[in-house]
């Protein structure tokens, strides 16, 4: 499977790399290189990391932003009633991405509000705060909420997304020398899978964007953990059958050992586990 | 093959076991889940009980999304079982019959369980049921085996209040239709109450993701007076079909069954299971059973907790895990 994707793949990152690029140089010159280009989410995946690499006009301050697609979440407002929490209210907010990185190569300080805002790092994540919309079901009827309502889920929305990780802000976290930058992604453990656009942006000293790059980082699941995901989300009853046949299996395999276990090693002859 | 070396990543100078469970999304400490199922299993080995109802409420302890940690361990409780049961039936301690219309309710309530577990999802309030309803069992199980256990420290034979007090609800079973001889376990009773005993155990396996013991061993010695041996095998036998049942309905409505959870907690579950039966042979019952008690006593406090305490964010997400 893998083998068949990768030439479509190498092939869609090549165009679009060699189109970025090109557009890159004509605004004077960044290159952006990331190592590696993919994230593999198999068993063993906790997270991982991301060097991002590449060149900026010489004397310039960096950003470099890591943004993956947007995604539609399902959130639900807490509310005591009669003394017990529980869920008052739920809504669905689409738009926001799940992942939004920043790095500065200084202090956030330092980077004039301007450019802030067009770029949409603040560490308020105003920007990405109003790409979202909140809608909240009425009888198969879809509302959308109003600002008010609206903001406090997605400022709940984005803590949660903080509180893993996913939404972050580091200052002073890009090395730059000699028109060489060099960061490091960190990437968190529930990365959310697809293709993250990863941004470099050079601010020259008169304060203004004077060059800018992008790459893509593939997110994806491989292995057992793409067999079996898939299988659950798509194939359910097949998934069924298969967790129920390898729990009796393993379940039968191991009971069988233990008793070999018991008679070979421990020398006992009947030995009652369980019930 | 590949993946499986992939176990052991080296983070942070140290080895950590990290397993990444494809349905529930997340990378979990193999140490931690497995100790977990192993903790359970020393339990049931030492007590002779199920456990998976403790299992269900330390897997969200440990961050497991609710309806995961029940459909999975309901998956783990296949594992558990499946050799029980045939041993039990090789021995003829199964009443065939009797599983049989156990089964006929147990695979009805599994199936609206899941059903259930899937509109409670919707409304949002599914971990508030499920948590609700762990409290009162939890309170009654614990309840019960701790006076039990308090009274036979005491030495106080647990007087035989059993052949008084169900008389009442003996003649109201007897009144039912249907009426029939169960031969292996030497009973006669209507086969309405042993359906009915079936569907509300098959409902629990779903929502709460537990084998019912609890309630099935009670039920079958007590209510219906079989000998404890046929009980003990004609729940194994409904127990794996009834969560074999379940397991499936969760995966096909919920997408809630993680395998590589259920199989982790099986190992756990499986070596505890062993250390439990060595260790009961040296500790006397009564304590065992007064500490049983406390412990299931205290994770009922801790759900309690849960429920009251105001939540450190209002806002949270609701899909609950699974459907990736």
């Amino acid at each position: 499977m893998r083998t068949m994707l990768k030439p479509f793949a190498l092939a869609a990152v090549f165009a679009l790399v060699l189109g970025l690029a090109a557009a890159g140089f004509a605004a004077s010159g960044a290159e952006i290189t990331l190592t590696p280009d993919r994230i593999e989410i198999g068993t063993g995946f906790n997270g991982g990391e991301v060097k991002v690499t590449g060149k900026v006009p010489e004397g310039s301050q960096v950003i470099i932003q890591a943004i993956s697609p947007e995604k539609r979440v399902a959130l639900s407002k807490k509310g005591k009633v009669s003394g017990v929490w529980m869920t008052v209210e739920k809504t669905q907010v689409s738009g926001m991405p799940a992942m939004f990185k920043v790095y500065t190569s200084g202090k956030m300080a330092d980077i004039p509000t301007d450019v802030q805002k067009e770029l949409g790092i603040d560490s308020d994540f105003s920007a990405v705060k109003s790409l979202a919309e909140v809608t909240e079901k009425h009888e198969e009827k879809t509302v959308t909420l109003d600002k008010e309502r609206a903001e406090e889920f997605v400022n709940g929305l984005i803590a949660l997304y903080r509180e893993r990780n996913l939404y972050t802000v580091d200052e002073n976290a890009v090395q730059v020398a000699g028109g060489r930058f060099a960061a490091t992604l960190q990437i968190p453990a529930d990365i959310p899978r697809g293709q993250t656009k990863v941004l470099v942006y050079a601010v020259g000293s008169d304060g203004s964007v004077v060059a800018s790059s992008s790459a893509l980082l593939n997110v994806e699941a491989v292995g057992l953990v793409r067999t079996l995901g898939d299988m659950a989300a798509h194939n359910a009853v097949a998934y069924g059958i298969l967790a129920v046949g390898v729990a009796l299996v393993t379940g039968i395999l191991i009971a069988q050992f233990f008793k070999w276990l018991q008679k070979a090693v421990f020398k006992e002859e009947h030995v009652e586990v369980g019930h | 093959m590949k993946h499986l070396f992939k176990f052991f990543t080296i983070r942070r100078d140290k080895v950590v076991m990290e397993i990444y469970l494809p349905v529930a999304g997340m990378p979990v400490n193999v140490f931690v889940i497995a100790g977990l199922g192993a903790m359970v299993g020393v339990l049931s080995g030492l007590f002779g009980v199920g456990g998976g109802f403790l299992l269900t409420p330390l897997l969200m302890f440990v961050g497991i999304p609710p309806a995961v940690a029940a459909a999975s361990d309901t998956n783990q409780i296949v594992a558990a079982s499946a050799s029980g049961a045939l041993a039990h039936k090789r021995l003829g301690n199964v009443d065939m019959k009797l599983g049989a219309f156990f089964l006929i309710g147990g695979i009805f309530g599994g199936t609206l369980g899941a059903q259930l577990v899937k509109v409670l999802r919707g409304m949002g309030n599914y971990d508030l049921t499920m948590k609700l309803i762990y409290v009162v069992m939890l309170t009654l199980v614990g309840g019960f085996m701790f006076i039990e256990g308090l009274q036979a420290l005491k030495g106080k034979k647990a007087a035989k209040k059993e052949g008084a007090k169900p008389s009442a609800f003996k003649r109201f079973v007897a009144k039912l239709p249907l009426q029939t001889e169960f031969k292996v376990a030497g009973i006669r009773t209507s086969a309405l109450f042993v359906v009915g005993l079936g569907f509300i155990v098959g409902t629990l396996a779903a929502l709460l993701g537990v084998g019912g013991g609890f309630i099935t061993m009670p039920a079958m010695i007590y209510l219906l007076g079989m000998p404890t041996i046929v009980a003990i095998g004609t729940d194994l036998f409904q127990i794996v079909f009834t969560t074999m049942n379940v397991t499936i309905q969760q995966a096909i409505t919920n997408h809630s069954v993680d395998i590589v959870l259920a199989i982790l907690l099986f190992c756990g579950s499986t070596i505890g299971a062993q250390i439990g039966a060595r260790l009961s042979r040296r500790f006397k019952g009564e304590q065992l059973r007064v500490l049983l008690a406390v412990i299931v006593l205290a994770v009922m406090v801790k759900i309690v907790f849960e429920l009251v305490a105001t939540p450190g964010a209002l806002i949270q997400f609701s899909s609950g895990g699974g459907g990736h």
